[in-house]
């Protein structure tokens, strides 16, 4: 970590976390004292066999689930003390959420799935205008924006997913598996994507990934093994 | 394993699911035994023998509740083959054979089927007393139907379930075996399609809506035919709902989807593009709901008014024990000194005056008079009748019909239960003077009697009266009342004795017009229980039917959630969705059939009001139950 990023604001921050679940009976620990924080500006990448407790961990990073045990700290303040609509709000205002599976509404529009965040928010969509125009350049679906999800290709409907997590100027992206459910080719074009959402805009990003490559895209590998860290470090150049 | 003890293990497994269909499956099953066993019944039959139309209505009604009970098992077994595909691909990708997973859930829906009968057929059994007390109380009679197991009902309800869960196994058996595995994991993934607006057809639904009512609300008003009417408005209705919701709601629903302001305030987006993207499966089964809840509240609504029509109407046809026609002061005294001397205890005599007379109307087309006859009595009379009997309401009544000079009121003769001819404001002539009808009305006079019964009765006022009196004959009917009237057959004889021309002039009390309102009870009855049945079946039905759309929803709630929908704006949505889909439907039924009543007041010239709004409370009382429950476990699918 250079003095530079050290120097930055710590955004989220996982403290002595455990999470277990009860299968048939049996108690399975999925996460075991997990301690680590993301500053701003990083694109982290959580990599790690299947089973390892890669999504899970993110799942709790974004406050859709509660750990057994241990606090997940974001932006200072901890989840473990907010109620349910605060969460809400967080997930709604502050991170922005990017699925293996895209998770788009099939039946709304490219620009009405982008605009969803902003409506939940009871927002007015007309003010954001400049907003949109400027998301779909970046995403390069200008010209899709009243198409619904199932006339798109993998690539196009995941950038769609992007966007609507851009829009609202999240402090954060969450990534489960982004480029997972694509070929290689869209899944660089994605993967760029990000680079270029993390250098020029400055968003954090956190992803789970599989590949090497996509992991070589950020700038942080955190290696899960068992439950627990088994390497934390920066991705060699070169 | 065996397919019989797979097929048992999982329903064992997957009972919670089927909770609500088994129940409904238990309730249909006892009341539908009730049902067989009441046809099986010696009183009865006795009843039914006596009066066809009971038959008739009877196998009616038990032929709909099969149909009813047929539709909701087929859709309910729609929903959980829906629910279960992705299970049966995991078993195909095992490998195990698609006849053998087909035979499994054959064996199981049967299990299912057999499972409700065992629990329903004993339950019925139980409470076929309490049923059977109902309807005794029901054609209020004085008989009791003695509770006997019907072993004929139990064998013909046992026949013909058996035959419907075998028919819903080989169905399922037959879309396992024919069902591909793609298709069943990804079962919930299917896209659904835009629909497209077709606006001619949109608008001639709500067209021929609007001339069925129409045509419904005014047919006394315009005299139409009462059967070419009433099928004109069923059918425009019918098809009117069915372009209703297959076009216009498309329409409507493309427009606010348009209409940006409205779309993007509280999310409806999200109901909004639901409902529409699925009008195009969904709109015949919501079309059906509205027409099932119109039959179903006019069954229920109209049930409950032939009792009350019933119980209003006997005081019509028999305001007296016994009548009989004399103006002779000695007959009149030897007719109470007769009385005095049996064991009955005269109440009071009213004696009632009034003419026969030749009647025709100036711009009439159909006869409204039989033989163009008719009883002319004065205000006088019919105050006074109604003061002996204690009519209820008879001063706003009295206050009401009071004829002034040249104006009649029309009363219908008892022996017509219900006319659809409107003769307030038209005019006729009596005895080569013309009138004009100031008030269209029923009130008991004469009873329902022979000859005089069927006669129209013109109230015409005491003045005119007068005058009439010194060209025509007056008839004098007395009206007796008297204590234990069911037990006056010697009376009756003794004073057809005295009054001169016998029986002929004497009018006793039994009379065969009792057994109409004894088949208005059953009828009644009847309706009461096929409009359970209808509520039962056709709400769980939809019930299942919209609950088989959470599963298509269920991956996009969880998405909202994960973006940043609470809990709370989950739930909004959802329960506007369902309303939509549930509510709607139901409102459309309710106003198709506060016009069906409407026609059936104007026929029977009568105001229900109270039974109709009692009918549309109950229902909406159940239906507001039904979508509670229905929204919370919309909600359980979709944000678990």
């Amino acid at each position: 970590m250079s003095a530079m990023e050290s120097m930055k604001n710590k955004i989220i921050e996982a403290r002595g976390i455990f999470k277990s679940f009860t299968i048939g009976g049996k108690k399975l620990e999925v996460l075991k004292n997990l301690n680590f924080s993301v500053n701003e500006g990083e694109f982290v990448s959580i990599m790690g066999p299947s089973g390892c407790g890669k999504s899970t961990l993110l799942y709790l990073l974004g406050g859709l689930d509660i750990p057994t045990q241990g606090e997940v700290i974001f932006n200072s303040n901890s989840y473990n003390t907010m109620k349910e609509k605060d969460m809400s709000l967080i997930r709604r205002r502050q991170l922005g959420f990017v699925f293996q599976f895209y998770n788009l509404v099939p039946n709304l529009n490219v620009e009405d799935n982008i605009l969803l965040p902003l409506l939940l928010d009871d927002k007015k969509p007309k003010h954001y205008e400049k907003d949109l125009k400027k998301i779909l350049d970046i995403i390069g679906l200008n010209n899709w924006r009243k198409h619904t999800p199932r006339e798109l290709s993998g690539g196009q409907q995941q950038r769609v997913a992007i966007a609507r997590a851009l829009l609202f100027e999240p402090k954060l992206i969450l990534a489960d598996e982004p480029i997972g459910n694509l070929d290689s080719k869209s899944g660089d074009e994605i993967m760029k994507l990000f680079k270029t959402i993390n250098k020029e805009f400055d968003k954090t990003i956190i992803q789970v990934t599989h590949s090497n490559e996509s992991a070589n895209y950020g700038n942080r590998i955190i290696y899960l093994r068992d439950g627990v860290i088994e390497k934390d470090g920066a991705v060699k150049v070169g | 394993m065996s397919c019989f003890k797979l097929a048992f293990k999982l329903l064992k497994d997957n009972l919670k699911i089927y909770e609500h269909y088994l129940m409904v499956l238990v309730v249909t099953v006892a009341t539908y035994y009730n049902f067989v066993a009441m046809r099986y019944n010696e009183t009865y039959i006795q009843l039914a023998n006596r009066l066809q139309s009971t038959a008739i209505a009877s196998f009616t009604c038990g032929f709909v509740l099969l149909c009813t009970v047929i539709f909701f098992m087929w859709h309910s077994n729609g929903f959980f083959f829906k629910q279960r595909q992705k299970e049966i691909g995991l078993y195909l990708l095992m490998g195990i054979s698609s006849s053998k997973i087909g035979m499994v859930f054959a064996i199981e829906s049967f299990l299912l089927g057999a499972l409700s009968i065992v629990i329903g057929l004993p339950l019925g059994i139980l409470f076929s007393k309490l049923f059977f007390m109902l309807l005794g109380k029901a054609v209020s009679l004085n008989v009791e139907f003695p509770l006997t197991i019907s072993f004929k009902a139990v064998l013909q309800l046992i026949i013909i379930f058996t035959l419907i869960f075998v028919f819903l196994a080989f169905k399922n058996y037959f879309e396992v075996k024919k069902s591909q595995l793609i298709n069943m994991l990804n079962a919930t993934k299917k896209n659904s399609t835009v629909p497209k607006l077709n606006y001619p057809k949109g608008f001639i639904g709500v067209i021929l809506i609007i001339g069925g009512y129409i045509i419904g609300v005014n047919v006394r008003q315009q005299e139409f035919d009462l059967l070419l009417a009433s099928m004109s408005t069923l059918i425009m209705v019918c098809l009117g709902t069915y372009l209703l919701f297959g076009s216009f709601l498309t329409i409507i629903l493309s427009k606010l989807i348009k209409n940006v302001k409205f779309k993007y305030k509280n999310v409806r987006i999200i109901w909004l593009n639901n409902t529409f993207f699925r009008l195009k499966i969904n709109y015949k089964t919501l079309a059906m709901t509205a027409i099932l809840a119109a039959s179903t509240v006019t069954a229920f609504s109209i049930s409950l008014s032939f009792k009350q029509f019933a119980d209003d109407n006997i005081i019509m046809e028999s305001p007296y024990s016994f009548s009989y026609i004399s103006n002779e002061a000695e007959v009149k005294q030897n007719v109470e000194k007769v009385i005095n001397e049996s064991k009955h205890q005269l109440i009071g005599v009213n004696e009632i005056s009034f003419f026969v007379v030749d009647t025709k109307y100036l711009n009439k087309k159909h006869r409204i008079d039989h033989k163009n006859q008719a009883i002319v009595t004065s205000y006088s009379e019919i105050e006074k009748t109604l003061e002996f009997l204690n009519f209820k309401n008879k001063e706003i009544i009295l206050d009401k019909i009071r004829p002034k000079e040249n104006e009649v009121t029309f009363v219908l003769n008892a022996n017509t239960i219900a006319s659809p001819f409107f003769v307030k404001g038209e005019e006729l002539s009596m005895n080569g003077r013309v009138y004009t009808v100031k008030e269209d009305i029923k009130v008991p006079f004469t009873g329902n009697i022979p000859t005089l019964g069927r006669k129209n009765i013109y109230v015409i006022s005491d003045k005119e009266y007068d005058e009439l009196k010194t060209s025509l004959l007056e008839i004098t009917l007395n009206g007796v009342s008297i204590t234990n009237p069911e037990e006056s057959e010697d009376l009756i004889s003794k004073v057809a004795e005295i009054v001169p021309g016998g029986f002929e002039k004497v009018y006793p009390y039994i009379s065969q017009y009792v057994w109409e309102y004894y088949a208005l009870g059953i009828f009644f009855f009847l309706g009461l229980f096929i409009s359970v049945v209808f509520i039962l079946a056709t709400f769980s039905t939809l019930y299942f039917k919209i609950l088989s759309n959470a599963l298509l929803d269920r991956d996009q709630y969880i998405m909202l959630k994960k973006i940043g929908m609470s809990r709370k704006e989950v739930e909004k949505t959802v329960y506007v969705q369902v309303a939509m889909e549930f509510i709607l439907p139901i409102i459309v039924g309710i106003i198709h059939s506060i016009v069906a009543m409407s026609m059936v007041e104007q026929i029977m010239n009568v105001k229900f009001t109270l039974q109709i709004s009692s009918g549309i409370v109950l229902f909406a009382l159940i239906i507001t139950i039904f979508y509670l429950r229905l929204s919370k476990n919309y909600m359980k699918m979709v944000y678990q």
